[in-house]
């Protein structure tokens, strides 16, 4: 049904490019548009020997352009100055979230210690850190649980109070020096060990 | 009051048996020449001491006289005092170790769980802290176990006439030693201390034991050499007349400014500095104490560097035991392990 118009409607264009193409275009385009786009691409492989198609296809793109923009222009308004900036403040932070109590919490990881610089600085817990303390940082675990941190390997195990939060998480959990001599960490640091609460 | 460290020796050398009314000058010559001292402070003499005794306080010449005479001249005390002097004394965790330990943690808690109604009641009585007093006693004797054995009277002559450093103050001990022993009718010969004259499970020099030392169990007698209660009566007696203040802080972490240091360092040993004084000298203090709390400065050499600490009150009145920081800190930890391993097995 649509081609043989189709056909009808090229031809015209074909022969009366330069006479009534701007007025006739006009007439037909608003109401035929997508028949027009979905053509041209059909009869491209077709009639390729024709030379005069750039210029036809150079008219069609007016007709476009002109269309859309009126329909989109209300749409894209809101979406585009709102959207994006959203996004980023949303998902650049990535918090894991606090829980809420750390017994049944069991994980194997590295642990990392508090150098001598730390000692007497604030926690996030407002304790001052003390590096003979036995206490630790922790990334998810509420502060002030205890938990007990147990070097695999040795089976030596300490229990430590979370007094700080950890953001980094490069170490399942950062200890005060003296938890993580207890442990042997200060021998061999990379030792596995697992973090139980309490 | 002298920490026991308990090392007498085998080969104890005693200058004995030596009639004192006819041979003091002797006896005092030969303990100055083989102890080789530059003396240059003055050793009041024993017939002068004698003679001041019987002067001031009413003692029988005679009775002195022979009961001084019985006292034996401790060589293995005067080579123990004599000790290189000046020279740098371990790292504090190095001498942590000697206290911060399973042996004496565990010994704590069993003193403790011995002891629980006498410490309950002296911590209601003076605001001591049940676990400083326990601290000390395992710092200063291993819960009773170490009390020393020299005759008090032995050690306290030897010091008193022949180490002139400190004969003042010995001299001065010996008096409260023969005061006690008359007002508390114990026999002068027969009390064991340290080699410094340090008495009983919480090593009291006589003139502390004379302040200091209460009877706790109400039996009439000040017994601090066998009796627990009044051992720890008399150590929180002793906390609470030099100033202890329940519920404050002992000591607290803390930074400072690298350039202030130094500067920090120099200050007095006692904690007459105002927070505020201290963070204009660089401490940087993040404590909640208000800024006119009064705090001194404290270093201390860890495995991993220096640490820097702020001492309040309470950690002075620690020093008023011994006079150390490294001893005070001890004290303290020792404390807070105590109660932290008594609290998970109660």
């Amino acid at each position: 049904m649509d081609k043989p118009v189709d056909f009808s409607v090229i031809l015209v264009s074909f022969f009366l490019v330069g006479l009534v193409g701007c007025s006739s275009v006009e007439e037909v385009v608003p109401t035929e548009t997508p028949p027009d786009l979905s053509v041209e691409t059909n009869p491209q492989p077709i009639g390729p020997a024709h030379t005069s198609v750039p210029p036809e296809v150079s008219v069609p793109p007016e007709v476009p352009t002109t269309a859309p923009p009126q329909e989109t222009f209300d749409v894209p308004r809101p979406e585009e100055p709102v959207n994006p900036p959203k996004r980023e403040e949303n998902f650049k932070p990535h918090k894991p979230a606090i829980l809420q109590d750390s017994r049944g919490y069991v994980a194997r990881g590295y642990a990392f210690w508090y150098g001598v610089d730390d000692h007497g600085a604030k926690t996030a817990s407002g304790q001052l850190h003390d590096l003979y303390g036995m206490t630790a940082a922790h990334a998810t675990l509420p502060l002030l649980s205890r938990v007990r941190v147990k070097n695999i390997r040795t089976g030596r195990s300490v229990v430590v109070t979370v007094n700080d939060r950890l953001y980094d998480d490069s170490v399942l959990i950062k200890l005060s020096y003296w938890a993580a001599r207890r442990l042997g960490l200060d021998k061999r640091p990379s030792q596995i060990i697992e973090v139980r609460g309490l | 009051m002298n920490k026991i460290t308990n090392e007498e020796s085998k080969l104890i050398c005693s200058i004995n048996a030596v009639s004192m009314k006819r041979y003091a000058r002797t006896i005092l010559l030969s303990g100055l020449l083989l102890c080789s001292f530059g003396v240059t402070a003055e050793i009041v003499s024993i017939e002068t001491f004698i003679d001041d005794m019987v002067a001031r306080h009413n003692f029988n010449k005679f009775d002195l006289i022979d009961l001084l005479d019985q006292a034996k001249i401790k060589k293995s005390i005067l080579k123990v005092m004599s000790r290189p002097r000046g020279k740098k004394p371990s790292p504090w965790y190095k001498y942590r170790r000697i206290f911060l330990n399973a042996k004496r943690i565990n010994g704590g808690v069993k003193f403790w769980q011995r002891n629980a109604k006498a410490l309950k009641r002296a911590e209601a009585t003076y605001g001591v802290p049940a676990e400083m007093i326990v601290a000390i006693i395992g710092v200063e004797t291993l819960y009773g176990k170490i009390k020393g054995n020299f005759r008090v009277l032995d050690a306290l002559t030897t010091l008193a006439f022949n180490y002139p450093r400190r004969a003042d103050f010995f001299r001065q001990e010996l008096e409260h030693y023969l005061l006690l022993t008359r007002e508390e009718g114990l026999d002068p010969l027969a009390q064991k201390g340290s080699y410094a004259g340090a008495m009983g499970i919480g090593q009291f020099m006589p003139s502390s034991f004379r302040r200091f030392a209460v009877d706790f169990d109400g039996d009439g007698r000040r017994n601090i050499w066998t009796n627990n209660v009044d051992a720890i009566g008399s150590v929180a007696n002793y906390f609470r007349s030099h100033k202890w203040q329940p519920g404050q802080p002992v000591i607290k972490p803390t930074q400072v400014r690298p350039d202030a240091v130094e500067g920090l360092l120099a200050l007095e040993f006692k904690p007459q500095y105002t927070l505020r004084r201290l963070t204009r000298g660089g401490l940087l203090y993040h404590g909640d104490e208000p800024n006119s709390t009064k705090a001194m400065f404290i270093d201390l050499e860890t495995e991993i560097g220096t640490t820097y600490w702020v001492g309040f009150q309470n950690y002075y009145v620690i020093t008023r035991y011994n006079r150390s920081k490294r001893y005070a800190m001890a004290v303290y930890q020792l404390a807070q392990e105590i109660a932290n391993r008594y609290g998970q097995t109660r």
